[in-house]
């Protein structure tokens, strides 16, 4: 193994998480018009107000990653990607911004953590954010505007 | 005055995509959408555009099949096609120019960033 390889095998959660931070706080500001002010040390616990959106990924990593978030940070985030097309954003408008902005996070993460191998993202869905989460290789809950956006990547083997 | 065509499964990355090269200042006379690779190719034999934008991943036919087809139609060759992804790996968009693709840019992406990448494939095709 290369030491890149062995590197990138090695690499513990806490890089995952700064990994998880830099990717969604550069697709919030620079698609979402959204700037995130901090980490939310612990989270905040699940509620059945939220949204949540898992896909999956394959290729030379393979896994899970989901994102959850207030509904008002939902409104929040699809109005600011919807801008001036949208002024309300209707239920079905802003599921559709928060698959596209889980579907942006995960590739952004994927391409930063293993900028050699091509990756495959599956079709975000929606699902209930109070659902079992199972075990999560590294977690980050970010404070945005309207409430907490928590994301969780979950890694398999390199496929 | 450019016609372009949008191709993302997403109707809200479609209208954003639209949106964003409005306010960059690129200059579109029409802009046309597709929600898959299949829909675009009835959309391009139907309308002849200037620029084709696609994502890559979308059911039915996927951009890397849209630009396979396209690079293989005598007729819809000469029309460039940018790639729009959220995959930065060297790989991937190695193999999309290989198979034809002519711009490649990846979300996300700042409007001016879009903007410069499109009209710098224009000029090329033009220039």
């Amino acid at each position: 193994m290369s030491w890149n390889g062995y590197w990138k095998g090695s690499m513990v959660d806490a890089d995952l998480g700064i990994l998880l931070t830099a990717a969604a706080t550069d697709v919030l500001e620079t698609m979402f018009f959204t700037s995130v002010a901090g980490e939310v040390p612990g989270g905040a616990a699940a509620n059945d107000s939220e949204r949540a959106v898992q896909l999956r990924f394959w290729g030379g990593r393979s896994g899970t990653f989901r994102l959850r978030l207030s509904a008002s940070a939902a409104t929040v985030i699809a109005a600011n990607f919807l801008a001036d097309a949208v002024p309300e954003p209707s239920e079905e408008e802003i599921d559709q911004v928060i698959r596209e902005a889980a579907n942006m996070i995960c590739g952004s993460v994927l391409s930063r953590l293993d900028g050699e191998s091509e990756f495959n993202l599956g079709s975000p869905e929606l699902v209930d954010p109070l659902g079992a989460w199972g075990p999560r290789t590294a977690e980050k809950n970010l404070e945005v505007e309207g409430g907490v956006l928590a994301l969780s990547l979950q890694l398999g083997g390199n496929a | 005055m450019v016609s372009v065509l949008i191709v993302d499964d997403s109707p809200v990355m479609r209208s954003f995509v639209r949106r964003v090269l409005e306010i960059s200042g690129f200059e579109m006379r029409e802009c046309l959408t597709a929600a898959n690779g299949g829909e675009a190719l009835a959309v391009l034999a139907a309308h002849a555009v200037d620029i084709v934008l696609t994502d890559i991943n979308m059911p039915d036919m996927n951009g890397e099949e849209l630009v396979r087809r396209m690079e293989q139609d005598e007729a819809l060759r000469r029309t460039p096609v940018v790639v729009v992804s959220t995959d930065a790996t060297p790989h991937r968009i190695h193999r999309m120019l290989e198979l034809g693709a002519r711009g490649y840019v990846v979300k996300p992406f700042s409007p001016e960033q879009l903007r410069d990448e499109l009209e710098r494939v224009l000029e090329g095709v033009h220039g």
